[in-house]
């Protein structure tokens, strides 16, 4: 697993990461963006939703790795050599894959980008809420 | 009875008096230099008033007065702002001295000595009356300007308090106030130092990290001892294929490594004039029959060294093993604690509780020296509260109820611990009333947890208790009545991978019984496998593992839950494939081998599982927050070898069954009522749908494919179907499609609840024949429209 460079953004501009599913691509915010690994294996986590592709060993943390193939209307790519861009999110980490090598853009500040994952709602809405024992 | 214990007070109270000690004695002299000294006398005050506070409490009257004393001496140079001579500062040091005398003289065991007041008493008393007089000095910015005014101030002041005149700094010193001062104090440091009895603090921060680190060291450990028995094994084939090879090549050397040449054999001319058994002579066999020979020779002494170097390095891994055991244990003894600390938080509540209910009650404390970790300390408050709780509120009857029944008027209740192997027993007893089981039933069938008709043995019936939704408002005079039921507890419990289980006997009384692990960091594990997926489950809850012999009877079909004999008495048993419902291990490929059987309260109850491992250490870590509402699983571990492990909690697997074996599906209730089949490969999904509906009093058939949809069909008359797409065997669009064929289903309304968002996805559903078409997670209020819709749910 390798590390890359995250870049900062200057004044008055953001800079966003994205990375690709299928025929789509996503943008993260760069600043949430901890790191981008190479998956060597994941290990799958049985009775997890479809999107929780399986979890990954990294330094000692489990990360999970969403599959938005599963969430949004996508082919179902082919994830050959995929890539794992880690978000810190609600003091947590997840992953998303990507099948492209993820890379940085930076707009002004006031554009306003489409296919950004707002990492907070995500984490809230696709957190897994009392599954596995069918009480709610 | 549940006595405050004074030895253990004052060595809490040594501890806190060295780290009290050494605020006062870093900071008193620091006084004299200080630009600003306002901050440094505070925190000294704080620290002289805790001291004196602390001392009373171990009833250490003398050192509580002279602390007592350096507050109220502070206390006045705080507030009036006044410059601290030098030989009050002495003084004060001196009364420090004299308080670290005592807590010295304590540490070793001896008493308070109340002779050392005497030396600085009178001058004490004086500095204070003269304080007291002292007027107050209007707040000076700057210390070097202050330095003169106390002579004034303190101009008609005793002998003490008038030598401050000789604290004349000169300003350049004064300036570089706080580093300064501490530097001077630095020689200082070693005479000042004051340390009773061998504490230290150390935030538990630190040493959870210290954890965290060893824990890492231990399963790379493991993985190393694996690894070296793997060498070894591998060694031992070389070793005798080396051994095989060597007696080949020799037997091959002994017949070819001379040869006596044929006569047509070409003879070389220099050696002409020798005979044959005159000269040696080597043909390209023999040459090459001793080169290997020579070769062979060669690896062997390598492989000896090897084997030397292998043994070596065994033993090296086996000390390294017990080092990092022992350095583990010791690190681990450093987290535990006293279980009799928790124990004596109860004695006040019980002492309350008892008089609100207007009991009588004797409390009794065993164990309280069993130590335990202070993870698990502070998590068995809650539970235990409760537990002790209930006993005084339900269990214990009133005086005059016992007196009548015979018994003696006050109640008991004991709370005892003891160490069982890696785990710690705690015991709640009671001489109370015990729980009517009777009673525990009809509640159960009232609340619709249990069917009238079932029939359960006196063990099962006492595990509802611990049932989901059970002991709420309505059983508030048999169990709590607080509103959190011993579900609640027992997933606290099961939280810190404990069980608990109880055990009652009318009139005599009831005992609840709670087995934790003794240590959290680093737990025992059972590793198994599932379809190649590899899981573990602590093995404190763990009962025995055994062989599994599929019974010949048991169909296939509908089999979600069955038994088998355990011991004699007849346990439920699942398989894994059942609890996450995923293919891979389907029929056919029968790998079932085992049963692992797992205490759950009160139940035996067994997993099927692949294939068993021996017993590991791990690291058990906490679910990503992301995953955490699988609650299948109480954590997370890394193997040695870096695979993802699972921490199976065989509490949620058996949630359902683990209260009795008859519950009732809810399905048999609602006769009358209007019926919805489920069609979805997610167990998961399957379950929740089935909750909603219920809830939404539908009755619920459950299928997990097209095929066994059908099936369902053929039995039952459905008022509408709710189908996923994308299963085995068959799809949901076949599945629709044959519904729209058969006559009499054509009517069933359908509405298809996929994960899949795409617009092609739809129009094809929709034009097979689906009526709506929901993407999961679905909003429940659109789910209940088109229950309206179609008249399955009434409009509010």
């Amino acid at each position: 697993m390798k590390q890359e460079e995250i870049p900062q953004s200057a004044a008055g501009q953001k800079t966003f990461c994205v990375f690709g599913v299928g025929e789509r691509e996503f943008l993260l915010a760069a600043e949430e963006v901890r790191e981008i690994v190479d998956i060597s294996r994941i290990f799958p986590i049985p009775g997890a939703p479809d999107y929780i592709y399986g979890a990954l060993p990294l330094r000692g943390k489990i990360i999970p790795a969403v599959d938005l193939s599963k969430i949004y209307p996508i082919e179902k790519p082919a994830f050959s050599n995929p890539k794992l861009l880690i978000v810190g999110v609600e003091n947590e980490n997840i992953g998303f894959l990507s099948e492209t090598s993820p890379f940085f853009v930076t707009f002004d500040e006031d554009i306003m980008v489409d296919d950004l994952i707002d990492t907070k709602s995500f984490f809230d809405t696709y957190r897994i809420k009392n599954m596995g024992h069918g009480k709610n | 009875m549940g006595k405050i214990d004074k030895s253990e007070l004052l060595e809490y109270f040594l501890a806190e008096a060295e780290d009290y000690l050494n605020v006062l004695s870093f900071g008193i002299p620091q006084l004299e230099n200080a630009a600003d000294r306002t901050p440094i006398l505070e925190e000294l005050f704080r620290a002289a008033h805790t001291l004196k506070g602390a001392a009373a409490i171990v009833k250490l009257s003398v050192t509580s007065r002279i602390a007592h004393s350096l507050e109220d001496i502070l206390d006045a140079f705080k507030n009036k702002r006044l410059v601290v001579p030098k030989d009050t500062i002495e003084l004060m040091l001196q009364m420090l001295d004299a308080i670290a005398q005592i807590v010295r003289d304590i540490s070793s065991g001896k008493e308070e000595d109340d002779t050392v007041e005497g030396k600085f008493a009178t001058r004490v008393q004086e500095l204070l009356a003269t304080l007291e007089e002292a007027a107050e000095v209007e707040a000076p910015a700057e210390a070097p300007a202050e330095a003169v005014e106390p002579k004034e101030a303190l101009a008609e002041a005793t002998v003490a308090v008038a030598e401050a005149v000789e604290v004349k700094e000169p300003p350049a010193e004064v300036v570089p106030a706080a580093g300064a001062a501490v530097e001077a104090a630095e020689p200082k440091k070693d005479e000042m130092e004051y340390s009773f009895g061998n504490f230290i603090r150390l935030d538990l921060r630190k040493i959870e990290d210290m954890f965290n680190l060893i824990g890492e060291v231990t399963i790379l450990k493991n993985h190393m001892l694996k690894k070296s028995k793997d060498a070894g094994d591998l060694s031992e084939e070389v070793l005798f294929a080396g051994k095989r090879l060597m007696e080949e090549v020799n037997r091959f050397a002994e017949r070819h490594a001379y040869s006596i040449s044929d006569n047509t054999k070409f003879v070389d001319p220099l050696f002409s004039e020798f005979g044959e058994l005159e000269f040696d002579r080597y043909d390209e066999q023999n040459i090459f029959s001793r080169k290997v020979q020579e070769l062979t020779e060669d690896i062997a002494e390598a492989m000896k060294e090897l084997m030397g170097f292998y043994e070596t390095f065994q033993d090296d891994i086996k000390t390294l093993d017990r080092v990092v055991n022992s350095l583990r244990s010791d690190l681990s003894d450093s987290r535990m604690m006293d279980i009799g600390r928790l124990f004596q938080r109860f004695v006040r509540p019980v002492k309350e509780m008892a008089k609100e209910a207007g009991k009588k009650i004797e409390f009794h404390v065993s164990g309280q020296s069993t130590k335990i970790d202070r993870v698990i300390f502070e998590k068995l408050f809650d539970p235990l509260m409760h537990m002790i709780r209930n006993s005084i509120g339900h269990g214990i009857e009133g005086d005059e109820e016992r007196a009548g029944k015979g018994k003696k008027r006050e109640g008991t209740i004991s709370l005892s611990a003891r160490r069982e192997g890696i785990n710690i027993v705690i015991e709640i007893m009671d001489d109370g009333a015990g729980i009517n089981t009777g009673r525990v039933l009809e509640e159960a069938i009232k609340q619709g947890l249990v069917s009238r008709d079932a029939k359960l043995s006196r063990e099962e019936i006492l595990s509802l208790i611990f049932l989901h939704g059970f002991s709420t408002a309505a059983a508030t005079d048999m169990t709590s009545g607080r509103g959190v039921g011993m579900n609640a507890v027992r997933n606290q419990i099961a939280n810190i991978n404990g069980t608990v289980e109880l055990t009652t006997e009318t009139n005599r009384g009831t005992t609840f019984r709670i087995r934790v692990p003794s240590s959290m960091a680093i737990t025992n594990v059972i590793v198994f496998t599932y379809s190649n997926i590899e899981f573990v489950i602590p093995a404190s809850l763990i009962e025995e593992v055994i062989q599994y012999e599929p019974p010949d009877e048991l169909s296939e079909e509908g089999a979600e839950a069955s038994t088998i004999n355990y011991r004699g008495t007849n346990i439920l048993v699942k398989k894994v494939s059942e609890v996450f419902h995923a293919g891979g291990n389907g029929k056919g490929e029968k790998k079932e081998n085992y049963v692992i059987v797992c205490s759950v309260s009160n139940k035996k109850l067994g997993l099927i599982v692949d294939d068993v491992f021996a017993q590991e250490e791990a690291i058990i870590k906490p679910v990503n927050r992301f995953l955490e509402g699988l609650s299948i699983y109480s954590g997370i571990t890394i193997s040695g070898d870096g695979k993802v492990r699972l921490v199976v909690n065989p509490l949620k697997i058996f949630e359902e069954e683990a209260g009795a074996v008859a519950i009732s599906k809810p399905e048999v209730e609602s006769e009358e009522g209007r019926r919805v089949l489920v069609v979805d490969d997610s167990l998961s999904v399957r379950k929740y749908l089935a909750a909603f509906f219920t809830a939404r009093n539908l009755k619920v058939y459950s299928a997990a494919n097209g095929a066994e949809a059908l099936k369902e069909l053929e039995q039952n008359d459905v008022d509408l179907i709710v189908a996923d797409l994308e299963m085995p065997v068959m799809h949901g669009y076949e599945l629709v499609s044959r519904v729209r064929a058969i006559e009499k289903l054509r009517h069933i309304p359908i509405i298809v609840l996929t994960s899949r968002s795409a617009g092609k996805h739809k129009e094809k559903a929709l034009e097979l024949g689906a009526d709506e078409y929901m993407v999961k997670p679905f909003e429940e209020r659109t789910m209940e429209d088109a229950l309206r819709k179609y008249a399955l749910l009434q409009t509010s």
